[in-house]
């Protein structure tokens, strides 16, 4: 049902059931907003949202007030700017002022409306909340000095996530948001999914950063630095940087980054590869029973939820590393001692996975280094290089032999995309590959998909997001599926936190777009035609390669 | 604890949280991270939910009180007879750190709202028993005798 | 059990409410009847001690008699409180009968004396029939309970809390049987609208239609709350109530509840209220022995629960969205509205929060009619209200006034006339009530507060401040607390009266001597009052935001002068603000006696015997003991 209402004296169709925020969202007019996310219902906790309705004395918060017929509303009158503006400064009272040295400088949300709002001064001053740094994580930090208490990550991790591993503790001034049983971040559920990063307005919750510390090994003549892209991040860069191609980003980093010092640079496409190839292996084995469900899964913050918050389904879960450590053992198997490898991962999960799984049988790290794509962007500004690079260069070895699979496997559906793809090869009925097994559908977060493979039709299962996984617990354990595809996040790897600190719907779809691109034009789409991988095989003689 | 679990049902309802708490809390005196876990377990849900409920209310507290725990009433009518000199008395014969313990250990110090005894103001309160009408000379006389 | 019931329907619908009652007299007694008054208060004060007291001398002179525990009539000040009848005489109310008065006590009324301690009598319940005491006033007659129009505390100090018996005598259940029998529940919330009952929690909202709202909405579960959660603790009349009434709560919950259509009843109380909770507990197993509650009430078909659900005091609790989620086990956060409760509210369901008042309220309207119910109180605002009267009243306790009644008229009640001068203010309505100036001390109270010159009751709270208060002390302390009583949800709210408090705590403080134009700074805080207070009225989420600065308004309206004198003179009338002082020593008139060193409780001051000793400043408590201690007037005050 639609009805007119009237906004900033301009009439305006609505429809009934919309609140005054998507109202006006949609008719393109801007209102602030710090607790509202797209996700997740409003809370009205922030108030910035409010807005003058004519009739009602006091002002109304539109992202909680549903549209009326007849409403006349104004979103920046000046009584309400005034009101948005006290706001912001009573937050702004004992919030630090250290931006210029804030990990969230230029795009942070706070920083932003109080720009936007023209506030010029420290209006009203109070203490600084007294409250310790949590570096208790190797990968993530707590900084609730800077917390405006908007309730994002808790909610986020309480209704998205499923994990509870923030919680609003105390009250009225004392209220604040921390791990439970202060213990810290590192002993508490957390799985490292790394929503509440990109949630977090400010820069409360923020990734450990260790570029200075790659910047010195780069200048060190002891060691020998290497690292590996993974290809959302070839594909953060496209889209970032307006270029067209794949295949040409990946040689302008490449080039640029030999240029800033890295002896080898790779893709982490090797180890996706090796990953789908074993994985294929597996599920060839059970094409005659499948009785048992099997999840297969490359996210770090995926396997941590299965084993600590739905221990029914651990039995199940794939046993193979991830493709980071894949790729990082067969590196440093094959290069000096003195190698330092440093991956570029889209999410923080995987920087945690490095401090803690991904140890060799010494116990020494595989991957030295994980930075996100965020930073790796920093790392090449502060060496004044821009995209596209004057330069182009090949890959070294691991990756001269890319195939898309590689760069499909990051997106929503390409872990199932791409075992089928390799699946069916290896049944020599390259011919009836299924295509785009999930395009239409790419909006669900449970999709299934059904196919014929030597005259039997199976079913195989994506399931995208934790909160997905709790609710189809039932689903997945009483039907038969050939294999489950899990990942932690709704939109994959594409929209990890490494990639972007807001939920930026757009990016996400420019990556996906850059990819599938890629994997149209691509021949070699299938990981059997990967030579260099086949030649691995051969070499082992058909043992697993991890 | 152990035997308190054992006496709680085996599967907890969210509501019945918040009573069992208060019940364990006057039991055992205070609330500690092991059975909120267990309750967590019970309850079915996250063991942070049940520590922000918990903490959402001050009078639930996470270690134990000394052997006197000395509550003052700050409601409105004792705070009109100016408890500000109690508390000075009250310190000093305690010997009490800001943190509320003495340092011995034996007194721990609160204010709490009201105690319900307004026209017998300033009310004290150590452990159950009440000290209505309180002077200076009263409180030096406590705490001789406590001594 | 069945007999019982059907005994009890029969009683319930033939037995006449006695028109004229004597109080505690009563007639064909045999042996002496004691009776105690117990309330949560009335323990504190020693009453316990004293009923083991009448115990002991009853044993020891082997004499019958009977001890009953009764309600208590509500004023603090006469605290503790027993009333004795003898065979053949009136019964007679002694006031502050500590144990050690027992013995004394007892040795003369039992011989049908007067006690030699003439300031323990308060007063006799006059009986036609009856022997009365000699100079003793008629209870009725005390300017204290005669002004009044005590209607919901009509038989407080009478009626025994602890047994359905005596609710039932007093015409108890009456109410709810005529509903059961003759009325639909549309019925019900027909009548209730016509009462004019408004919400006594704060809202003010018309209950008859609220309840219509809940019943109209067809959902097959329904809840309906009590709020007896009292977490405003300057306001104990509703906790007075329940402990002296418990019954009539129930009877209030069941008419509501059979209003709404619901089966489910929750009473939510403060864990804090041990009495209250007791009592409410044994009449609730009284009502389900009697088969007032539980299933198929009298044969109707008609099922209502009632469970207590203990919590622990939360002043943002009085948002029913907030009570609805700790109920639901969840920290007391309150929701955007809409949807409101009574559409999706406990566990989804609608749901209709009452405050304890509101419901004995409702209890009347259908005991004793509509229109005699709208005889009481003005224009829109019918009934009565409570009135928590704390601070320097001559007697602290709780009355019931007419609506529409005005500051002067409770002040007749709770303050002797000599001390009438001396007050300064009136501080009404809790933590989120407002400072009332002397000025305005003939105006109404009543619900419409817009409407001008007339006051709003808040919570029911009556602070009487004198010249010994400062209003920004008080101000600061009604801050603070709602400082820590805020949730912490909405910015408005949080950091509104975290950043207001930070401001007046700067008013009240020494001046930083760091900070040249430091008064300037201090003037500039009083215009971001202003500011913080608007921004907090208009954005703020809930009932606390919105009202949480109407102290610091109301101060800065009336009491301007106070506001200047500590900003600019740096000067605190009342000598409340201590922090504003300083105390030094000087150095040529000390002697170095080290007394002022001994009694300083802090250990503030520090200094060899017999050389001029010094004060730390920072330790220092400003408690004054050292200018009392010094004999050669070696400290002053800055």
């Amino acid at each position: 049902m639609e009805f007119e209402i009237i906004i900033n004296n301009y009439p305006l169709k609505v429809s009934k059931g919309d609140t005054i925020l998507t109202a006006a969202r949609k008719n393109g007019i801007k209102i602030p907003v710090l607790c509202n996310w797209p996700e997740l219902s409003p809370t009205g906790a922030c108030r910035l949202c409010v807005v003058e309705i004519k009739g009602t004395p006091d002002l109304v918060p539109a992202c909680s007030t549903p549209v009326s017929e007849g409403m006349i509303i104004q979103t920046h009158s000046l009584k309400v700017i005034k009101a948005r503006k006290n706001l912001v400064s009573l937050l702004l009272a004992n919030h630090p002022e250290d931006c210029l040295y804030c990990a969230q400088n230029g795009s942070c949300e706070l920083q932003d409306i109080a720009n936007s709002l023209n506030i010029r001064e420290r209006y009203f001053t109070d203490k600084y909340k007294d409250q310790k740094t949590d570096r208790t994580d190797p990968s993530m930090i707590l900084d609730m000095t800077k917390c405006i208490l908007c309730g994002r990550c808790v909610r986020i991790c309480k209704e998205i996530a499923k994990v509870s591993a923030l919680e609003f503790i105390g009250r009225g001034k004392n209220m604040k948001v921390e791990p439970v049983f202060k213990k810290g971040l590192y002993y508490s559920p957390c799985i490292h999914c790394g929503k509440c990063i990109v949630a977090c307005p400010t820069a409360a919750i923020s990734e450990k950063s260790v570029l200075n510390q790659i910047s010195e090994k780069i200048d060190s003549s002891d060691t020998l630095c290497s690292i590996s892209l993974s290809p959302s991040t070839i594909a953060w860069f496209s889209a970032n940087y307006n270029i067209k191609k794949y295949e040409d980003t990946k040689a302008f980093l490449v080039a640029a980054l030999i240029h800033v010092g890295f002896k080898t640079v790779n893709t982490n496409s090797f180890g996706i590869e090796v990953f789908i190839s074993e994985e294929t292996k597996k599920v060839q084995t059970r094409l005659d029973d499948f009785k048992i469900p099997y999840i297969i899964t490359d996210c770090p913050a995926a396997k941590t939820f299965i084993k600590n918050h739905v221990p029914d389904l651990k039995q199940f879960l794939c046993k193979i590393y991830t493709p980071q450590y894949i790729t990082g053992t067969n590196i440093k198997k094959q290069s000096e001692a003195n190698t330092i490898h440093t991956a570029v991962a889209p999410c923080v999960s995987l920087k945690h996975a490095a401090a803690n799984d991904y140890l060799d049988s010494n116990s020494k790290p595989t991957c030295d280094f994980v930075i996100s794509s965020l930073e790796l962007d920093k790392l090449l500004r502060s060496y004044g290089i821009s995209l596209p690079y004057a330069n182009k260069e090949i890959a070294s070895t691991f990756s001269a032999y890319d195939t898309s699979s590689g760069a499909l496997f990051e997106t929503k559906g390409g872990i199932s995309e791409t075992i089928l793809r390799n699946l069916f090869a290896i049944n020599n009925e390259n011919q009836k590959t299924p295509k785009k097994i999930f395009d239409n559908r790419s909006d669900k977060d449970f999709m299934e998909y059904e196919f014929q493979l030597n005259n039997k039709t199976y079913k195989i299962a994506s399931i995208n997001g934790t909160d997905c996984l709790l609710e189809n617990k039932e689903v997945i354990l009483n039907s038969n599926y050939l294999f489950i595809e899990f990942r932690s996040c709704k939109h994959a790897c594409i929209s990890g936190c490494g990639n972007s600190l807001k939920n930026d719907f757009d990016l996400w779809k420019k990556l996906k777009k850059v990819i599938s691109d890629y994997d149209d034009a691509n021949h070699n789409s299938n990981v059997s035609q990967n030579q260099f991988i086949k030649g691995l095989y051969k070499e082992n003689k058909n043992e697993d390669l991890i | 604890m152990e035997k308190y679990l054992k006496d709680l049902k085996s599967e907890i309802d969210r509501s019945e949280i918040l009573p069992i708490l208060i019940d364990y809390q006057e039991k055992f005196g205070f609330l500690n991270y092991d059975f909120i876990s267990a309750l967590s377990e019970r309850a079915n849900l996250p063991a942070g939910n049940i520590y922000g409920i918990a903490s959402f209310y001050p009078q639930f507290n996470f270690s134990p009180k000394a052997k006197y725990n000395i509550k003052l009433c700050s409601g409105i009518s004792c705070h009109l007879k100016n408890i500000k000199e109690l508390k000075a008395e009250i310190f000093k014969h305690t010997k009490l750190n800001s943190n509320g313990f003495s340092s011995d250990g034996k007194y721990s110090f609160e204010f709490v709202n009201c105690l319900g005894a307004c026209a017998q103001g300033p009310v004290m309160k150590i452990n159950d028993k009440h000290y209505i009408n309180l002077t200076k000379m009263d409180i030096i006389k406590i705490f001789h005798e406590l001594e | 059990m069945t007999k019982l019931k059907q005994e009890i329907i029969q009683r319930l619908n033939t037995e006449p409410l006695s028109d004229k009652f004597y109080g505690l007299s009563k007639l064909n007694i045999t042996i002496p009847h004691i009776y105690c008054e117990i309330s949560s208060s009335s323990i504190i004060a020693g009453i316990k001690d004293s009923i083991q007291e009448i115990k002991k001398y009853f044993t020891e002179l082997d004499i019958e008699y009977k001890l009953f525990e009764v309600s208590c009539k509500g004023a603090y000040h006469y605290q503790p409180s027993i009333s004795i009848q003898m065979p053949g005489m009136n019964a007679i109310s002694f006031k502050n009968v500590y144990y050690n008065e027992v013995t004394n006590l007892l040795d003369s009324v039992l011989n049908n004396m007067l006690p030699m301690n003439k300031s323990l009598i308060l007063a006799q319940y006059f009986h036609p029939d009856l022997s009365s005491w000699s100079d003793v006033p008629d209870i009725e007659d005390l300017d204290f309970f005669r002004l009044q129009n005590r209607k919901l505390l009509k038989y407080n100090g009478i009626i025994q809390a602890n047994s359905i018996e005596s609710y039932l005598e007093y015409g108890g259940y009456r109410a709810f049987a005529k509903i059961l029998n003759k009325k639909t529940p549309l019925d019900v919330c027909k009548e209730l609208e016509k009462s004019g009952l408004r919400g006594r929690g704060g809202g003010g909202f018309k209950t008859g239609e609220k309840w219509k709202l809940a019943l109209n909405n067809p959902s097959s579960k329904k809840y309906f709350i009590c709020n007896a959660d009292e977490s405003d603790f300057s306001s104990k009349s509703g906790i007075l109530l329940i402990e002296s009434n418990p019954h009539m709560l129930i009877e209030g919950v069941l008419i509501g509840a059979y209003a709404i259509n619901a089966s489910d009843v929750i009473i939510y109380i403060n864990n804090n209220h041990k009495l209250a909770i007791e009592r409410l507990e044994k009449a609730l197993e009284e009502t389900l022995e009697y088969g007032l509650c539980g299933e198929d009430i009298f044969k109707s078909a008609i099922n209502i629960r009632i469970s207590i659900h203990k919590g622990l005091g939360a002043y943002v609790c009085g948002e029913e969205t907030a009570l609805i989620s700790s109920i639901e086990g969840k920290r007391a956060i309150p929701k955007a509205k809409p949807p409101y409760p009574s559409e999706v509210g406990l566990f989804g369901y609608p749901t209709i929060v009452n405050n304890s008042e509101t419901i004995f309220n409702s209890v009347l309207v259908f005991r004793d009619g509509v229109d005699n119910f709208k005889q009481s109180g003005t224009y829109l605002s019918y009934g009565t209200k409570l009135y928590t009267i704390n601070g320097n009243a001559d007697f602290p306790g709780i009355i019931e006034m007419d609506m529409g009644k005005t500051v002067n008229d409770i002040l007749k009640i709770v303050s002797l006339p000599e001390n009438y001068n001396s007050i300064k203010a009136v501080h009404l309505g809790g933590p989120t009530g407002v400072f009332i100036h002397p000025d305005n001390f003939n105006n109404q109270i009543t619900y419409d507060n817009l409407s001008k010159g007339s006051l709003w009751f808040g919570s029911g709270s009556f602070v009487i401040l004198n010249e010994n208060n400062c209003i920004i002390d008080i101000t600061k302390y009604y801050l603070d607390f709602l400082n820590k009583e805020s949730c912490g949800k909405c910015i408005p709210c949080r950091e509104g009266t975290q950043q207001l408090l930070e401001i007046i705590k700067r008013i009240t403080e020494k001046p930083d001597s760091n900070i040249r134009h430091d008064s300037l700074i201090r003037f500039k805080g009083l215009l971001q009052l202003k500011e913080i207070s608007e921004v907090m009225q208009q954005t703020s989420l809930c009932g606390l935001g919105k009202n949480a600065p109407e102290s610091v308004l109301s101060s800065l309206e009336f009491f301007d002068e106070e506001y200047e004198d500590h900003i600019f003179e740096k000067n605190c009338k009342a000598g409340v603000c201590t922090d504003l002082k300083e105390y030094v020593i000087i150095v040529d008139a000390c002697v170095g006696c080290g007394i002022c060193a001994k009694r300083c409780p802090t250990d503030a001051i520090i200094g060899c015997a017999k050389t001029s000793h010094f004060i730390i400043q920072d330790k220092c408590i400003k408690c004054g003991i050292c200018l009392d201690a010094c004999k050669f007037d070696a400290i002053k005050v800055n």
